[in-house]
This record gives C-alpha cells, structure tokens and sequence, in this order.
C-alpha cells in the first residue's frame, strides 16, 4: 500500500550527512511509488535551498540536486522562511523586504512557515526527519 | 485542521545553537494550529527550564520569558526526566512555572501515543 510522506531535513549540507540522506530517502520514496507530500527544510537544513553553494565540481552539489528533484517529481520543497531569514537565505521578494541587495533563494523553492510543517503532520501517513540526532 | 499528537523532545541547552529557540518556534506553531503538543525536556535540554536565565551579557533574547509565554498557547505542562536533573544538580525548585517530572515509563507512553515526534 503506497503511503504518504513528508520529508524533514535539518541538518545543513556538507555539514552533516543528513540532507544527502534526505536526497536518497525521498528518492527512494518516489521509486518506490509512494507520494512525498512535502520536503520541508528547517534548521540549518534551509542551507540547502541557497543557490550560491560552489563545492568542487568533482563534488556533489546539494542544492542542485534538490533543485533537479523537486523540479523532476514536481515535489513541494517548502523552506521556512524564519530559519531561512536568521541565516541569510532570502528569494527575490524576502531579499527586498529585509532591504538586501542580493537573493539566493531560486524558483522551485517555497519560502513559508511553519504552519506548512504542522499541516503536513496532519495529512501525512510518516514524518520522516534527517539531522536532528547530533 | 486534524489534531494529532505531536512530541517534541528537546535535548539541548538553551544558549549556544538555535535548537531550543527553533523547537520552541514549532511548538508554538503546531499550538496555534491546535494540535496537541508535548514538551519533552531530557538532558542538557533541562537547562531550558531554569527560571533564573540572564542572557544579557551575551545578547541573546532571554529563553524563560519566550517559555512564560506557552500557556496562552495552550501548552500548559512541561515535561522533564527527573534523572536528567538529578544528573545537572538541578532543583525543581529552580524551574520556570509549570513542570512536571516524569518517569521512564511515562516517556515511553509519550512515544507510545505521538502521532510525530521530532528530536532537537
């Protein structure tokens, strides 16, 4: 029986190995035939929606792959916009509230509260989080 | 909205990492969308409850008095593990308002009756 999830990632890319798992576990979700209801991306984990992470191009990119995701599976990756502010990820609107001359957060990333977390506590089968151990 | 259970167990100091402060945003959160929420305080995480928190001298917002604010909310209760105090050398005494210890298998009963629990 197929069931519904939501995805929470707290933990920062490259900092910890929690949003890499994240990454696999909604892959595998998907692969799976399941539904991901929401990624929903709090704590340090808002770092992965910036688009000006630059690891090594031998390396894995983070942001990019959530981005190709999400945009794949037409996923809804929400990243709360209170964690994301406190850390400098801002989109275009937010940039230009807070007065700031740049953004980076880009289309495809969602910038909402935490209302979107508890509303998907209420309709999903499993919340599943990555990066709240340490 | 449907009510569910939601658990959330706080195992770190207030100070020093946003972890407390970001816990406290959800639960204020699920609260304001009437869910049920538990505070679960185990571990360093007793320290949150302290009353007597000067956060002054290193210019951070005062944690007691964002804790004051949780019964409007409806979170009228706080949990802690009593060993968990014992091992700090804490008094209940020395807590903010409403707390409450409670045994291990009470917290296994909290698990036991979450619909979510999330960790921080």
């Amino acid at each position: 029986m197929t069931k519904l999830f939501t995805i929470v990632v707290h933990g920062g890319p490259f900092t910890s190995q929690a949003s890499y798992s994240a990454l696999q576990f909604t892959l595998a979700c998907l692969d799976a035939g399941h539904t991901v209801h929401r990624v929903f991306f709090y704590q340090d984990g808002v770092n992965n929606g910036n688009a000006l992470l630059s690891p090594p191009q031998d390396e894995m990119n983070l942001h990019s792959q959530w981005k190709a995701l999400g945009n794949t599976y037409s996923l809804d990756l929400v990243v709360c916009i209170a964690a994301a502010a406190r850390r400098g990820i801002v989109n275009t609107d937010e940039a230009q509230r807070h007065n700031k001359p740049n953004h980076n957060l880009p289309a495809g990333f969602e910038l909402a509260g935490l209302g979107q977390l508890v509303e998907a506590c209420t309709v999903s089968d499993r919340v599943i989080n990555f990066g709240t151990s340490d | 909205m449907k009510q569910q259970h939601i658990l959330i167990v706080n195992q770190h100091a207030p100070y020093g990492s946003a972890k407390a402060y970001e816990a406290l945003d959800l639960a204020l959160a699920a609260a304001t969308f009437d869910q049920h929420v538990d505070l679960l305080f185990l571990g360093a995480g007793c320290y949150q409850l302290i009353q007597a928190q000067n956060s002054n001298a290193i210019e951070a917002k005062s944690f007691s008095k964002m804790m004051a604010a949780l019964p409007v909310y409806g979170i009228d209760t706080l949990l802690y593990e009593q060993d968990s105090l014992t091992k700090l050398g804490l008094k209940a005494s020395q807590l903010a308002a409403p707390c409450k210890a409670v045994t291990h298998d009470e917290i296994a009963s909290l698990y036991q009756q979450a619909d979510h629990v999330f960790h921080f």
